[in-house]
């Protein structure tokens, strides 16, 4: 196997949301702490596209922003190219101009004042890429026509554009120091379906052309088997399951991957009365013990609501971390 | 069946000069028990369209043609005082973000209380009993206790499922639902769909359900109405405009949407953008984007007509389903 370009071992990052000080005095409170992301393992090759799917606050967004450096790690170990990287505590511009990020909302991401040649040319002075101003407007030129903008778009402000065009700018944004590596965190969940297809197949054609590899985040499993070769399925915070996208699509293994491709609403529910499941998300403040799933799931037993699951490796690669699954029982 | 509710020839306009139509000549109707959905890109005129109806067009906006009938009455010219007994008693709404919907600072048995209250003769106690009742039919645990918890005390789902019963408490015969799960996790968002299709079938209340999401339209839908740039262009049973859109744009939209396993290497896109309000073509306003766009598209509006079980707004839609 290639080594991968990107390794992640342990993640975890815990978030101290305890009430002041004075207030856990007073009433006697402890400290509460929130696991947003405990204990996850992923490696992505080059130029591949790992896909990581869930809830919202399953923890998906937490890796992302732990991998990119905008927050450091509680634990573990983060590689790029072998060596070890923890961008939020050593910055490393080596590194740092390899990893970039592209956001969900278009309209947060983009300075409103700046204009669109600041944005995408920023990197570009930032990190010395360019010689000069001139060399730096004939790089963004350049950019914006790779992701389907005119270079005269360059002298506008976000303001001008709509939804599509927008996100066409932060990837143009986050292309510019040229990256190895590209995080998008829901890159098309704020865009119409109409305008995500375009957007899609945009970061499909870079990823040949700019040879990238993606972290691609997204609670539509769709998209993630559109744009993944691998898929990652987070629940409160770990990773239950990782496969080969066809496999987990069509053979899922985790009750939770089972329920997700079961109910996601798609053209093929059509007419078919689809059974919910029952029960929500349980608080990351107060995970239930042993298989953080076993409260909603169909095979629970004793085990399953003492021990936590450990991944185990698939026969067909990827790994489940669930009793049942390792018992035979399903 | 007579319908419930029945739009004609509605036209919603921004004053101008010129004034711009955000609404034209869209005529839609939902018969008691049926699900209609409504869908379109942002901008195509889907919320405004259940705005219009509940009698909320905020201002500019104003409805400049048409008529909209509820149970065979005209209630666009309505005055505001009979329209502010309507809503909620008759027609219902949910919103697409529960936390917003709800008062905070109210318990959610307060609210519905005040709501049930307000369009009946109920007692205080006779009314939080109602209350209680309507929050375990809407799937709530506990429903006795949970009255005296505050809306931010609930999750998301379950927030959306207080907000689904204080739009029940008035025993409406319409709903207008406007993105009702587009702020929810998917495995949630399925379980209001289950919810609000039982109750349209249980008590045969209409639902205009308002949505981007095709996936949810195809899973609770019986009829659907594709808008683009504030025009109709397709509306007939669900299966049909969705397995066999005969509009170009409806086919478009429906190839656009990533599905497990397709295994595409490109989705397909329709080319371009939906154009702006001040900014509408001549003829029909998708030709600029249509693979099947001739010379009379560019100079004559088609007006939606039947072709077989569905209404269609092309002039060519006999071609785009062979």
């Amino acid at each position: 196997m290639t080594e991968p370009l990107v390794e992640v071992e342990g993640l975890t990052r815990v978030f101290d949301v305890s009430p002041p000080w004075i207030t856990r005095k007073l009433a006697g409170q402890p400290r509460r702490l929130l696991r947003a992301v405990d204990g996850v393992d992923f490696a992505v090759a080059p130029q591949r596209t790992l896909g990581l799917v869930g809830e919202s606050g399953c923890g998906k967004s937490t890796v992302a922003r732990c991998v990119a450096g905008l927050m450091a790690p509680s634990a573990g170990a983060m590689r790029f190219r072998g060596r070890p990287m923890d961008l939020a505590r050593r910055p490393d511009r080596a590194v740092r101009r390899s990893i970039q990020m592209v956001f969900q909302d278009p309209y947060a991401s983009l300075n409103p004042r700046w204009r669109v040649e600041t944005s995408v040319g920023d990197p570009l002075l930032a990190f010395g890429i360019a010689r000069s101003r001139a060399d730096m407007r004939e790089q963004v030129a350049r950019l914006l026509t790779d992701v389907g903008l005119s270079p005269d778009d360059a002298a506008k402000y976000p303001h001008e554009f709509s939804g599509g065009q927008r996100q066409r700018i932060a990837i143009a944004r986050a292309l510019a120091s040229r990256p190895a590596f590209l995080i998008c965190d829901e890159p098309t969940s704020a865009l119409d379906v109409s305008v995500q297809a375009a957007v899609l197949n945009l970061m499909r054609r870079l990823q040949g052309e700019y040879g990238l590899t993606y972290l691609f985040i997204s609670h539509n499993l769709a998209v993630v088997d559109h744009m993944a070769d691998d898929v990652g399925v987070m629940y409160l915070g770990r990773i239950v399951e990782m496969q080969p996208k066809r496999r987990l699509f069509d053979a899922p293994r985790h009750p939770y991957t089972r329920l997700l491709v079961q109910t996601v609403p798609g053209l093929d529910t059509l007419g078919r009365a689809s059974a919910p499941l029952a029960g929500e998300v349980p608080s990351p403040l107060s995970p239930p013990p042993g298989c953080a799933f076993h409260p909603r799931c169909p095979h629970a037993n004793d085990r399953c609501r003492a021990e936590r699951p450990a991944p185990v490796p698939l026969p067909e690669g990827g790994n489940v971390a669930c009793h049942a699954v390792a018992e035979g029982r399903i | 069946m007579k319908p419930l509710l029945d739009i004609r020839g509605l036209r919603v306009e921004l004053p101008g000069p010129p004034p711009l139509a955000v609404l034209d000549d869209v005529s839609l109707a939902i018969a008691p028990g049926e699900i209609l959905g409504v869908v379109g890109e942002s901008g195509a005129g889907k919320s405004v369209t259940g705005a219009a109806v509940l009698g909320l067009l905020t201002a500019p906006l104003r409805q400049a043609g048409g008529e909209i009938l509820f149970d065979g009455t005209r209630i666009d010219t309505l005055p505001e005082a009979r329209m502010r007994r309507l809503r909620g008693a008759e027609i219902a709404m949910v919103f697409q973000d529960p936390l917003t919907a709800l008062n905070p600072v109210f318990t959610v048995g307060q609210q519905l209380v005040q709501t049930i209250r307000e369009h009946s003769s109920l007692t205080r106690s006779e009314a939080r009993a109602r209350a209680a009742a309507l929050l375990r039919e809407v799937g709530i645990p506990d429903p006795d206790e949970r009255l005296d918890a505050y809306p931010h005390e609930f999750s998301g789902g379950m927030r959306q499922r207080v907000v689904i019963a204080l739009a029940l408490a008035g025993a409406p015969r319409l709903i207008i639902a406007d993105e009702p799960t587009t702020a929810l996790d998917v495995s949630i968002q399925a379980q209001i769909i289950a919810l609000l299709v039982g109750l349209a079938r249980a008590r045969g209340v209409g639902v205009m359900l308002i949505t981007h999401d095709m996936g949810v339209i195809a899973e609770a839908a019986d009829r659907v109405a594709v808008l683009y740039a504030g025009r109709l262009v397709e509306v007939g049973p669900v299966a049909e405009v969705l397995l066999r859109p005969r509009h170009p744009y409806t086919r478009g939209l429906v190839g656009a949407i990533p599905r497990i396993g397709a295994g595409l290497a490109v989705l397909p896109q329709i080319p371009g953008a939906m154009p702006r309000l001040d900014s509408l073509p001549e003829g029909c306003a998708f030709h600029p984007r249509c693979p099947l766009a001739d010379a009379r598209c560019r100079a004559e509006r088609p007006a939606p007509r039947p072709l077989g079980p569905v209404q269609v707004a092309c002039l060519h839609a006999e071609k785009a389903v062979a």
